[in-house]
């Protein structure tokens, strides 16, 4: 029996042979590649291999599925397999060797990897290098490994597909990836590329995500035995009638009431699922996004919508909120005019109506949002007109600031976000609010940068700034910065560096410090003369509001437990801070489960009387969680101000 | 006949032409959906061009499979041929069924955009022209481009790695490829927003594109009486799919460092800063505050340009290879020694940071910083590795001490002295000098390592050290690769210092750990009494 299986397992081995000349050789490529572009002796294990699991999964997932492709469907299509079925062996030994074998070369060539990886550890010891972390390395093989065959078990029922098993694959990722950015309850536990979840230090310890290893499992051996039946029940030779009912329109309806049949499940999963997410916005007060409540209220409905037009704009308002949306479109093309005075807007940027949206809802934390000539507002029933006109002038600002570069900036977004928010908010506080209403984010501006100071490398790379600290700092840093500029080089600054970055000649997708070096120079600035300037702005309102910002420190510990589908925050409060803190401050806590920096991701809690936050353990499924503290104090701030993210393991 | 071909097609594919519809569309209506909802995607439009950008490609690939390419590999074509029809009508029907079913798809899919934002979003017939218009562009260009690629049978499976992989290269690389059409129709961030200017030049541009794809389809699918479509059309064998497989990994690994180059902007400068050039050493330094006499900065960038200059030549760097020197003040550095610096990526400078305005700055230690920073430049980080780094610290050293105080020096003299008292020196503390400088704190180090090379300067001469630094620490490298490794392999620092000293390192150390002990207060006590 043994031997026969064995026999089967050479036949594999040796039919399999074009695919392990290609491991072979991409294995052999990757070994001179790092000599190429690297120096071997910096390359520790730990930064290169393991804390970045993904890429190597990546290529593992491709490779299984070129090895899995075709090894249970070829011998059908090549008409052998009736050869194979005149043989002593079962199919279930045949099934069991393709896989196998697939498993074991793909396995082979990731040890390979780690293998070498190991050698340029070897390599760039120096004598303060931590140990090398064998228990990661071993984790890192274990959960790798049982990725392989996991990805091994799913591919092999959908590879009966053939042609179309692509398509599936495809789909599968298109569906994970939408439900994922649902915040779908427990998606993360069907996703292999969520299994490892690297500790963030060397020294930390890697918790092996059981739950999550259980569910795959599951996934895989169920799969594995579908993928078993099909290859069972595969015939040889295509009987006639089958053939016949599969070309007949009968099998072809069939077909296609198949695939409806699933999609429309998938559409009725999708809202369902679609329902649960919009359920959040029913949470207890307690739970809420504090942040987003004031800012963001109800949008007005159950009214049709109206259009009306002014020489700038086009507005899309609730019949219900006519007269408020009138108003303000009477005064829309002065504050028009206005902003595209303070940025000296051309003929070509100004051309055109740009419509601005009241009927839609808006993201979480957002009174407006601006795109490419148009713009999405909420206009409550409680706000001024002042309050509208500044929020809509806002808005217009980034509207022109795409109009005169061109939409440049959109190239590298993650590096200009605050730019684009910091001069937005300069034009609202400049031209639209009262002359003291910008100490909301000096306050703001003041208690942050106590706790930390606020670097402009920061905040030129929002990826940094959002997984380090609060990523809506851009707004009054980036006002701050403004005026750090205007200060150096006078009122003329917005404009100009808006015409340097649109000049035919500037580099393309250039991004971080190199962008507004480049901005800055072409325009003749000296962009390290501002960052100055920008430091000496911060310290001055550090000092100027040094009283208040002292009797709220940041919180910067704190521990984590799962109770009761619950987790629970204790954070690390220092003493006396009840009696310290100015009257009608209070602590708030967002917790984060991951550090993609999703806001739509986080949730909020309220310090409960026993001091500690508690949130939902449903969206924080992964072993890791982040969690903040910040400060609200309304009459002081309206935001809540929060201190660094805290990484917590809750037990 | 035409009835009865386009009968054939649909007969034969309807399942595949639904079940794409199906797929396409409700890939477009999730997406569009949740863009709507999301409330910052601004509306379902967007979201309808974000799923155009990939389905259509996706189903052109499948129309053109179906239409072309499997009718080759099934060989039925043949059974085409057969008919009574000339050959071109058949390529005619086939692409127009082609471009209608990919007109009906995007149709489609823009009209699932505006049902769902009825209600919120106004739609003019201009705007929904202008969607319409370039939807209609991109999927006419995305099924033309894939009916080509279908008369080209296996070697497609080529064509489409080569453009994935061309793809990944020019979204990577400064070429602004959402400016250019057809790519501009969908995927410029105006598409369901733009609703005044039609994209007349781009869709002009993608319609002479779809020309050149129907007259390329009709040159391949009528060449030799369709003979060579046909020898194309064999399905590829297993070890050939492996083979390209692997020749595109290859392929995509070499092009990989070339993907994330950084583009490059303009030239680093301070401009309105104070520029000094010496000898070919220009030193750029710019103050923190306005309005401020630049009496100061005058005369720190004359000292330290001319000061670098003699560092230079001492060195033997090339003229032409010496970075830019920039200084810019900061002020609120706090470390002790006020300086700090930092990298720009890209150009041959180095960027200073110093707070020259406070008391514990010195001049000397702003060029000895500098000049370690021009050495890592130089070597591309090679002398940052521990078994060199002591070399460059001595020598860092001995510029800051040229000029110092009394006091100062025997304050470092000093440091150096407890370091050893505390964690001795031996020749694992150079070898291991990373450690060394956590053990002893890496001011402390750095006084050891001045000391050793005060201690080579007495004893051997200046020249002895220069030919030392210039076998160990003045080695250029211009790349990231394995021949700096090797280069530093086979010339390792202990021949290096034996032959450029005529003694052994060993031997050195002893005499380098006695020489700071005899600084020591106790020692000076014990030769006084």
């Amino acid at each position: 029996m043994i031997r026969r299986f064995l026999i089967v397992l050479w036949k594999e081995w040796k039919s399999l042979q074009p695919f392990y000349f290609l491991l072979l050789a991409l294995f052999i490529f990757g070994l001179v590649f790092v000599q190429i572009v690297e120096y071997m002796d910096e390359y520790p294990i730990w930064d290169n291999v393991i804390s970045t699991p993904n890429d190597a999964l990546i290529v593992t997932f491709i490779l299984c599925l070129i090895g899995v492709l075709g090894v249970l469907t070829r011998e059908k299509d090549e008409g052998v397999l009736t050869y194979l079925d005149g043989l002593p062996v079962s199919r279930l030994s045949m099934y069991f060797a393709k896989g196998f074998i697939v498993f074991v070369m793909v396995s082979a060539l990731d040890i390979a990897w780690i293998l070498e990886g190991l050698i340029y550890e070897h390599l760039s010891r120096e004598s303060d290098s931590p140990a090398t972390p064998w228990n990661h390395i071993a984790t890192f093989l274990f959960l790798n490994t049982f990725l392989v065959a996991f990805f091994v078990a799913v591919l092999l029922p959908v590879s009966f597909l053939r042609f179309w098993s692509l398509l599936v694959i495809s789909a599968w990722f298109f569906i994970i990836a939408i439900l994922k950015t649902q915040s779908v309850p427990y998606i993360t536990w069907i996703d292999p590329f969520e299994l490892m979840q690297v500790p963030d230090e060397i020294d930390e310890k890697w918790v092996i995500p059981w739950k999550h290893l259980g569910v795959l499992s599951v996934i895989g051996i169920f799969s594995w035995f579908i993928g078993l039946c099909f290859y069972s029940m595969m015939s040889a030779i295509s009987g006639r009638k089958a053939r016949e009912f599969v070309g007949s329109f009968w099998g072809k309806a069939l077909a296609a009431i198949g695939v409806m049949a699933s999609l429309i499940f998938l559409l009725v999963l999708f809202f369902i699922l679609s329902s649960i997410l919009y359920e959040k916005g029913e949470l207890p007060e307690e739970v809420r996004p504090i942040a987003g409540t004031d800012i963001r209220p109800e949008i007005e409905g159950g009214n049709a919508i109206e259009t009306a037009t002014s020489k700038k704009f086009e507005f899309v308002y609730r019949k219900k909120m006519r007269k408020r949306a009138r108003q303000l479109l009477k005064e829309s093309d002065e504050i028009f005019f206005q902003v595209a005075d303070y940025l000296q807007a051309d003929d070509a940027a100004k051309a055109g109506r740009t419509v601005v949206d009241f009927s839609n809802p808006l993201g979480s934390h957002n009174a407006g949002q601006a795109y490419w000539k148009k713009i999405r507002m909420a206009y409550p029933a409680n706000w001024s007109l002042e309050e509208a006109k500044a929020v809509l002038g806002h808005e217009v600002t980034h509207v022109l600031i795409n109009n005169i570069t061109g939409k440049r900036l959109e190239e590298s977004f993650g590096s200009a976000r605050w730019f684009h928010e910091g001069l937005a908010s300069q034009v609202e506080f400049e031209i639209f609010r009262p002359g003291k209403a910008a100490t909301d984010y000096e306050h703001w501006l003041a208690l942050s940068s106590t706790w930390g100071e606020v670097h402009f490398s920061e905040l030129v790379l929002n990826g940094v700034l959002v997984t380090k600290r609060d990523p809506n700092i851009a707004y009054p840093a980036g006002m701050e910065w403004i005026r750090a500029a205007i200060d150096v080089y006078g009122e003329e600054f917005p404009a100009k560096i808006l015409k340097s970055i649109d000049r035919p000649d500037a580099p393309r997708e250039l991004a971080g410090l190199a962008l507004w070096r480049d901005a800055c120079l072409a325009a003749g600035y000296d962009l390290e003369r501002i960052r100055g300037r920008f430091r000496v702005r911060l310290r001055d309102l550090r000092t100027k509001f040094k009283e208040t910002c002292e009797k709220m420190p940041e919180i910067t510990e704190g521990e984590a437990k799962r109770v009761d589908g619950q987790i629970i925050i204790t954070p690390e409060l220092p003493d006396g801070w009840k009696d310290n803190a100015p009257e009608g401050a209070k602590l708030i806590c967002r917790v984060r489960p991951d550090k993609s920096g999703d806001p739509g991701r986080w949730r909020y809690s309220q310090l409960g009387d026993d001091d500690t936050f508690s949130v939902s353990e449903v969206d924080f499924l992964k072993p890791k969680i982040g969690f903040q503290v910040g400060w609200h104090y309304k009459t002081w701030c309206d935001q809540p101000v929060f201190g660094q993210w805290i990484e917590a393991t809750p037990e | 006949m035409t009835l009865v071909l386009i009968q054939k097609e649909l007969r034969r594919n309807w399942p595949t032409f639904l079940m794409l519809g199906l797929f396409t569309w409700l890939v477009v209506f999730t997406i569009a959906y949740r863009v709507n909802a999301d409330g910052t995607g601004g509306g379902a439009f967007p979201g309808v061009g974000w799923g155009l950008l990939y389905m259509m490609p996706i189903s052109g690939i499948i129309l053109g499979h179906v239409l072309i390419s499997s009718e080759y590999q099934a060989k039925t074509q043949l059974f085409l041929e057969g008919l009574p029809l000339p050959k071109w009508r058949m390529i005619t029907w086939k692409l127009l069924l082609g471009f209608f079913l990919a007109c009906l798809y995007a149709v489609g899919s823009v009209l699932i955009g505006w049902l769902l934002a009825m209600g919120s979003e106004p739609v003019t017939g201009r705007f929904l022209g202008i969607l319409l218009t370039s939807a209609c562009g991109w999927a006419m260009f995305s099924a033309g481009f894939f009916f080509v690629t279908g008369f080209l049978g296996r070697y497609r499976i080529i064509i489409y790695l080569t453009l994935a992989i061309t793809l990944l290269l020019v979204i990577n690389s400064t070429i602004p490829i959402s400016d250019f059409p057809p790519y501009a129709l969908i995927a410029n961030s105006r598409f369901g927003f733009e609703r005044e200017v039609w994209p007349l030049f781009d869709l002009k541009i993608t319609a002479a594109i779809i020309i050149g794809w129907i007259a390329i389809a009709y040159i391949l699918g009528l060449a030799k009486e369709g003979s060579i479509s046909s020898m194309l059309g064999e399905k590829m064998s297993y070890r050939e799919k492996m083979f390209i497989g692997g020749a595109f990994g290859i392929g995509l690994m070499t092009l990989s460092p070339f993907l994330f180059e950084e583009p490059k902007g303009e030239p680093f400068a301070i401009p309105g800063a104070i520029e000094e050039d010496w000898e070919g050493v220009t030193v750029t330094i710019s103050s923190e505050e306005l309005n401020k006499p630049v009496d100061l900065e005058i005369s720190i960038a004359a000292k330290l340009a001319r000061r670098l200059a003699q560092a230079r030549d001492w060195l033997g760097i090339p003229e032409a290879d010496f970075p830019r020197v920039f200084v810019v003040e900061k002020s609120d550095i706090e470390e002790v020694e006020r300086i700090d610096w930092d990298d720009v990526e890209g150009e041959n400078v180095v960027l200073m940071y110093a707070g020259y305005r406070q008391p514990e700055f010195t001049e000397g230690r702003l060029l000895s910083w500098t000049m370690s920073q021009v050495l890592r430049k130089n070597s591309k980080d090679r002398v940052t590795h521990e078994d060199r780094w002591w070399i460059v610290c001595g020598l860092e050293g001995l510029w800051e001490m040229e000029e110092a105080e009394p006091e100062t020096i025997v304050e470092r003299e000093q440091m150096a002295v407890e370091a050893v008292q505390k964690e001795g020196l031996t020749i694992e503390s150079l070898e291991g000098w990373s450690l060394y400088q956590d053990e002893v704190e890496w001011r402390s180090a750095d006084a050891v390592a001045w000391m050793g090379m005060r201690l080579l300067q007495e004893e051997k001469g200046r020249e002895v050290v220069q030919k030392l630094a210039k076998a160990t620490v003045t080695k250029p490298f211009t790349r990231k690769d394995a021949r700096a490794v090797v280069w530093d392999y086979s010339n390792p620092v202990k021949p290096a210092f034996e032959a450029a000293t005529g003694e052994s390192l060993e031997s050195f150390v002893e005499k380098w750990r006695n020489y700071i002990l005899s600084f020591s207060k106790e020692t000076e006590e014990e030769e006084r009494e």
